[in-house]
């Protein structure tokens, strides 16, 4: 599964074709995601990365329609499961949320309702999409869900409130409501962010032990690394509101190719250990009230060329899985040596 | 360890929080460490091990249950001593919080936030003195005089976090207390953080207690580290020793959660978890080697 030659075979479970979502402010309008095109291959992690307010959560949004009352897709298309979504109608669009994707939010604490018991909570998730159900073969499934997502004696459990839990578990009921109707595609928003660093591991591995069992399709929006390094088969970088390279998890961490993910990586203290100074990203990423015309990056990149000012660099093809929008690709560009890759890493561990 | 270089000595610490008329929660038990002047030492542990409990008895949000915490050799929990000495103290010491959101007050604009401490301790005299004072932290942190009219929901996280640390430093303190300030903030803002703390630390001379639950940047940042679990001070050791040697098998299962940044070698790290449930009341604080504690069952020590 983890093999990019096997997933090649595989069909397209979403595709998002030039999908741009603005937003209406005040200020102006924010164009939040500007272009964006991939595609999610059945059984597989596709991570989703960059800074907070690249438009990495209002892409998932868009998927799941769930965007606020400001916002709205401006062009684009987004298909799933074979079928074009994008002008879908909200009563449509319920009978696909649960059944055909379902998302976890960063928070468990503010997806769970702390008035009414878990095991309810995840019962109303599972009869959601089958009222036909009786109360005996509900309850079975809510028990089965707790036991699938690793919460021990579930009958005990069943109960429990909200405030019973740890956050770590709470994340897990949050995850047992998401696959309630086996949904084809799941989408993680930072589901370990207000995670500790322990638990974190235990829940990743619990959502990629998940997704082999069940074989959900996952998009998981992160900006942790090191999270991605850990379950993703895939990687897609994203930077104010674009996508900037895109392509295996080998390929991404071992051979980067676009500044931008350079410089997300140095920024890591792994690399830096027994240096002075951590490598940062200088300067703020741009407004997406008119953002510039050319890479958006270029004001902050070292590296950038005159064109990238002016020009909107293309995605350049390195393999068949690997893309990256840097001008740096072009052949007429002088060759420059990446700061990083996989090599120095290996070396310094 | 000389008597000089010790700036805050927190002697067996403990705290407990009321639940109900006979229910208490010991969140701090017994702990007991020293923070050198000029250092940056880490408190390590997952969330619920007490570590922000611990930074806030020593700014005495909560007043200790038991134990003594002694700065610059006066006991901040002797009351006539903090009565003498507590303007001076609260100038001295200064803390970060984690939530940059709730810490800064949302109706004020940014040059009252950093203003109001130094208008408080009466540090400066002049209007225009302060005003310009000001602009200086600002310009230390980072960000540039278009900041000093606009109020907090108006800035990111990373830059509400440099205000919060313009705040602190501003009043020129001896310890600051940093806890959590990089969690809640992206990858890129938290190297900007993180070296702004490093450089920040080198002008002031001033003492660090960075409290986090990110190994690996305690391990860029600090210069000796603390493990808490349950309450307890598991181990203490100087960055590189800990890292390098770690004893207790919280600290191995803490620092096997480190992510690697790598994906063939992050999927074969082999993650270890701490169930033991042994009575850490029992156990004795061992020096192992030097600078090196340890919690040890009693009668073990080598």
């Amino acid at each position: 599964m983890w093999q990019n030659g096997k997933c090649k075979s595989m069909k397209n479970l979403i595709e998002i074709n030039n999908l741009s979502v603005h937003f209406k402010t005040k200020q102006g309008e924010v164009e939040a995601v500007r272009d964006v095109s991939l595609s999610l291959r059945q059984g597989e992690v596709l991570a989703v990365v960059g800074e907070s307010g690249c438009g990495k959560t209002v892409m998932c949004k868009a998927i799941m329609k769930l965007l606020p009352k400001n916002a709205w897709v401006k062009s684009g298309q987004i298909i799933a499961d074979g079928q074009d979504i994008t002008n879908l109608s909200e009563r449509q669009m319920r009978k696909l949320r649960g059944s055909t994707f379902s998302m976890i939010f960063q928070d468990p604490l503010t997806s769970l309702n702390p008035t009414i018991p878990i095991g309810k909570q995840i019962e109303e998730a599972v009869l959601m999409h089958r009222n036909d159900m009786k109360k005996h073969e509900s309850k079975q499934r809510v028990l089965d869900l707790m036991e699938l997502v690793g919460i021990s004696d579930a009958r005990l459990r069943y109960d429990s409130y909200p405030h019973h839990f740890s956050g770590g578990m709470r994340q897990r009921c949050v995850m047992a409501i998401a696959l309630a109707s086996n949904p084809k595609i799941l989408i993680a928003d930072e589901p370990t962010t207000a995670l500790d660093v322990t638990i974190q591991a235990q829940i990743l591995d619990l959502l990629k032990d998940i997704q082999q069992k069940v074989g959900t399709s996952t998009i998981f929006v992160t900006h942790d690394l090191g999270v991605v390094a850990r379950v993703a088969d895939r990687v897609a970088v994203m930077y104010a509101g674009k996508i900037v390279e895109i392509g295996t998890t080998q390929e991404i961490f071992y051979d980067p190719r676009h500044p931008y993910t350079w410089g997300l990586m140095r920024s890591l203290p792994a690399f830096s250990q027994g240096k002075e100074h951590l490598e940062t990203i200088p300067g703020f990423p741009p407004s997406l009230i008119n953002p510039p015309k050319g890479d958006a990056f270029a004001p902050r990149n070292a590296y950038a060329l005159d064109v990238d000012f002016e020009r909107m660099p293309p995605m350049f093809r390195i393999t068949d899985t690997h893309y990256a929008a840097t001008w740096l690709l072009d052949e007429r560009a002088p060759k420059i040596e990446a700061p990083i890759g996989g090599k120095i890493i290996n070396e310094q561990r | 360890m000389n008597k000089d270089d010790i700036l805050v000595d927190v002697q067996n610490l403990s705290h407990q929080f009321r639940l109900g008329k006979k229910a208490y929660v010991k969140a701090v038990h017994d702990v007991s460490f020293q923070i050198k002047r000029n250092e940056i030492f880490s408190l390590v542990g997952e969330s619920g091990s007490g570590k922000s409990t611990v930074a806030r008895c020593m700014m005495k949000i909560y007043e200790p249950t038991n134990g003594n915490i002694l700065y610059d050799e006066m006991n901040l929990c002797n009351k006539e001593e903090w009565k003498k000495n507590n303007k001076r103290i609260q100038k001295e010491m200064q803390i970060i919080f984690q939530d940059s959101t709730s810490a800064l007050n949302q109706r004020m604009k940014i040059e009252d936030i950093i203003s109001e401490p130094l208008r408080i301790q009466h540090v400066m005299k002049g209007k225009s003195e302060l005003k310009n004072y000001v602009m200086q932290q600002l310009a230390y942190v980072g960000l540039d005089e278009s900041f000093l009219y606009r109020h907090p929901s108006e800035l990111s996280g990373g830059q509400r976090q440099r205000v919060a640390i313009a705040r602190a430093f501003g009043m020129k303190p001896k310890l600051l207390i940093a806890d959590e300030p990089i969690a809640s903030l992206d990858v890129s803002v938290q190297a900007q953080i993180v070296n702004l703390f490093q450089h920040l630390q080198k002008e002031h001379d001033c003492s660090i207690l960075f409290i986090a639950h990110d190994l690996s940047m305690v391990k860029f940042l600090s210069t000796r580290v603390g493990v808490m679990c349950r309450g307890h001070l598991v181990e203490m050791a100087p960055t590189r020793e800990l890292f390098e040697n770690p004893i207790h098998p919280y600290t191995k299962a803490l620092l096997s959660s480190i992510p690697i940044p790598d994906p063939i070698l992050e999927r074969n790290r082999k993650i270890l978890t701490y169930t033991d449930d042994t009575n850490l009341h029992d156990m004795v604080f061992a020096e192992v080697s030097p600078e090196h504690f340890v919690m040890q069952e009693v009668g073990c020590e080598s």
